[in-house]
């Protein structure tokens, strides 16, 4: 064999052999690139809503939109919030579908108080609800820019029903292609699974989140944070009796150690009230 | 025979020619994308510097409305008997108070009237005589820069019914 024409023939080879190895080098760098750029901006645009709803955290009944530019897929779940594989831990209590698929968040602020401030309730929804024989006073509440409607149109898709009183058997087969909820005797009903909910603002989340498991992890959370604010209340009832009224905190701090096991609003209100009406300095009223 | 030592040491010297070219273009290619993942990099290092400050103003302004130092009736103000037994409630959930708080010293001061004393790191016991209270310290060991962010805050005696003037002053770590 000619050993030129053998040359030849490897210098195409050993050219193709290490051409390809440059190009997959090529390649995996652009991967990366577009990795590296797609995690920037879901991480930029996680941090972004982050502190948007920081900067709405201690209002309370407020309401806004906050606009993304383009459409995203949002992961809303119990403890962080994800875009596109990319998760970041969050603290707050949001209730709201599990996935948002938008260019804009509608979002709503109510501080929880039971009966006295604990945390700020988030609302994010992209949803449209119709409400069944809901009291005036709930209704009320709801800020305009969450669709909320008294009067079903089933031949709407991605409506969610929420009966307030208990519905017939005729309802339920009416609005059987819908999601429902039912909520009666301080029970919120998801399809078939029952929960509690503690005041109306426990109420409104449970109607804005599509999911029990979530819904009663959000639940827990906010129940782990009345304990931590009962505590606080309660060493400022201790403090405060060593100043003046010594006697008369008593009731209260035994109120507040219990409401951390066992929920009743009403008598620590009371209880606070009576401090005031007994010329000592009320602990939240 | 000449000859054909001489076409054979050709061949190897181009071949050694090709080799060294290709091995010059993979050097100059590995320090462009060195070189342009620097500059990725300290992209991504000054936006998460903006972003850490911008938490740190948010924080700022939030720390008056936290339920567990707030006053009830007023909004951007202290509650002082809060303030003072805030510790132990730290304490008792310190992972979650980690968690909010980070790599930060937060700290309230008071700036009138006036306390002589300088700063405690708590003390429950009232009236205070502290000028600083730090609710929250985490220095990392090896921190490369600092900045501040404080904000004036009203801070109220319950039991006397009065304000007195204070500021909130968060020192960020990075």
């Amino acid at each position: 064999m000619e050993k030129r024409g053998f040359a030849i023939t490897f210098k195409w080879i050993f050219a193709l052999i290490a051409g390809m190895i440059i190009f997959l080098f090529i390649i995996n760098f652009a991967y990366k690139h577009i990795f590296i750029s797609e995690s920037k901006t879901s991480t930029i645009l996680l941090t972004n809503i982050e502190a948007q709803l920081d900067s709405i955290s201690f209002a309370d009944d407020f309401d806004t939109i906050i606009d993304l530019n383009e459409k995203f897929k949002i992961n809303l779940n119990c403890n962080s919030l994800q875009i596109a594989n990319i998760p970041l831990k969050t603290n707050k209590i949001i209730f709201s579908p599990k996935t948002i698929e938008s260019n804009n968040l509608k979002i709503w602020t109510r501080t929880w108080k039971y009966p006295f401030p604990i945390a700020n309730f988030y609302y994010i929804t992209n949803k449209n609800y119709y409400f069944i024989d809901p009291s005036y006073e709930l209704l009320s509440q709801i800020p305009e820019s969450f669709s909320i409607k008294t009067y079903p149109d089933t031949a709407e898709e991605d409506v969610e029903i929420v009966f307030f009183t208990r519905p017939t058997q005729y309802e339920l087969e009416k609005y059987k292609e819908h999601k429902i909820k039912i909520i009666n005797n301080n029970k919120v009903t998801f399809q078939s699974k029952s929960a509690d909910y503690f005041g109306d603002e426990m109420l409104l989340g449970a109607i804005f989140t599509d999911d029990i498991a979530k819904y009663n992890c959000l639940k827990q959370r906010a129940l782990n944070k009345l304990k931590i604010i009962a505590s606080v209340y309660q060493k400022k009832a201790q403090t405060l009796s060593q100043i003046n009224c010594q006697d008369k905190y008593q009731l209260i701090i035994t109120l507040l150690e219990n409401f951390k096991i066992e929920l009743n609003p009403e008598a620590v209100q009371n209880a606070d009230l009576n401090l005031q009406e007994n010329d000592c300095t009320p602990l939240f009223n | 025979m000449i000859a054909r030592l001489y076409s054979t040491k050709k061949a190897q010297l181009q071949m050694i020619e090709t080799i060294l070219v290709l091995l010059i273009f993979l050097f100059i290619l590995i320090f462009g994308i060195y070189f342009y993942y620097q500059y990725v990099f300290t992209d991504i290092q000054e936006e998460a510097s903006e972003i850490s400050e911008k938490q740190a103003t948010t924080l700022v302004s939030s720390i008056t409305n936290l339920p567990e130092l707030s006053c009830t009736r007023e909004k951007d103000c202290i509650d002082i008997i809060k303030l003072i037994n805030f510790k132990s409630i730290y304490n008792q959930n310190r992972a979650y108070y980690s968690t909010l708080f980070k790599n930060k010293k937060i700290s309230i001061q008071q700036i009138y009237p006036e306390i002589q004393q300088n700063s405690c790191s708590f003390t429950n016991t009232f009236p205070i005589q502290c000028q600083e209270i730090i609710i929250h310290e985490s220095i990392p060991k090896n921190y490369k820069s600092k900045s501040i962010v404080s904000l004036p805050t009203l801070i109220n005696y319950p039991n006397k019914n009065k304000n007195s003037l204070g500021k909130v002053v968060i020192e960020v770590y990075k």
